[in-house]
């Protein structure tokens, strides 16, 4: 009896891509509940690697770290940072056995998207590739394609 | 110059698998500086071995704590109130593979010495590389 669960997103991303995020993200949170979490950052590069694990921990399906395009970080290489760090974090959880495209980094130009947007987009992804079963072992995950 | 790197964390689980509790216990200086047992690391192992155990379905508890110097009897202190209510104690301080004498200049006396860390099993546990300096 497998049981469609709604994936729990995660989203921590920075400020910067959208100047108005704290009025766009509201009615996207009351709407979607404890089906999303968004975490905003003053610079992608805040990130730690310990945010991402805990937002695992915590049951989130997917995490994604959004930043802006490498290059263009207001603090020379915030971005890159978090990339390394979302790297970092891959590796771990793959060593217990979770597949690493749990957490994804998308790169969105500032200034070209609202993050409601953004999410819409990211969810209409998550449902076309259908959510997961929470006891899908890491190969499972593995294979699914996105 | 101490540098440190995390075991793998499969070696890790195997050590631990017998255990239910378990102190995971950092320390703030060396490994710390080589991002290997440093107070975010600590986190990071004790986060990934919570989440492996409830993936399997075993029930653990784990505390973090991170000691400024694990090889300072003083800061090891901090532990006694609290350690023996755990199975297990897990460190991510440095463990020395080989200890290195200061140069040796009469090798009558270094053998003198050797034979007193034979004497005392300190050679099973440790490797000894006798110091050498170009003359």
């Amino acid at each position: 009896m497998a049981q469609k669960k709604a994936p729990k997103i995660t989203i921590f991303f920075c400020q910067r891509i959208d100047a108005d995020q704290d009025i766009n993200r509201r009615p996207l949170e009351k709407e979607l509940g404890s089906k999303i979490r968004f975490f905003p950052l003053p610079c992608s590069g805040r990130i730690e690697t310990l945010h991402l694990l805990r937002a695992l921990e915590a049951g989130a399906d997917k995490i994604y770290v959004v930043t802006c395009s490498e290059g263009d970080c207001r603090y020379g290489e915030g971005n890159i940072r978090a990339r390394k760090r979302l790297a970092y974090a891959q590796g771990l959880i793959e060593e217990i056995g979770l597949a690493k495209d749990c957490l994804e980094l998308i790169h969105v130009p500032a200034g070209t998207t609202t993050i409601d947007k953004l999410v819409k987009e990211l969810f209409a992804r998550e449902d076309f590739t259908g959510p997961l079963p929470p006891d899908a072992l890491g190969q499972a995950r593995h294979q699914r394609q996105l | 110059m101490i540098t440190a790197e995390r075991k793998p964390l499969s070696e890790i689980k195997e050590m631990i698998a017998p255990y239910r509790k378990i102190l995971v216990v950092g320390c703030g200086t060396c490994v710390a500086e080589c991002a290997a047992g440093g107070e975010k690391e600590v986190g990071l192992l004790a986060s990934a071995l919570r989440m492996d155990a409830q993936r399997a379905g075993r029930d653990i508890e784990i505390k973090e704590i991170t000691l400024d110097r694990q090889c300072v009897y003083e800061f090891i202190e901090q532990l006694t109130e609290f350690i023996d209510q755990y199975d297990v104690v897990l460190s991510l301080g440095c463990g020395a593979e080989f200890i290195q004498t200061q140069c040796v200049y009469n090798l009558v006396r270094f053998k003198e010495w050797m034979e007193q860390v034979m004497d005392r099993g300190i050679q099973e546990k440790v490797s000894i590389l006798g110091g050498v300096l170009p003359h």
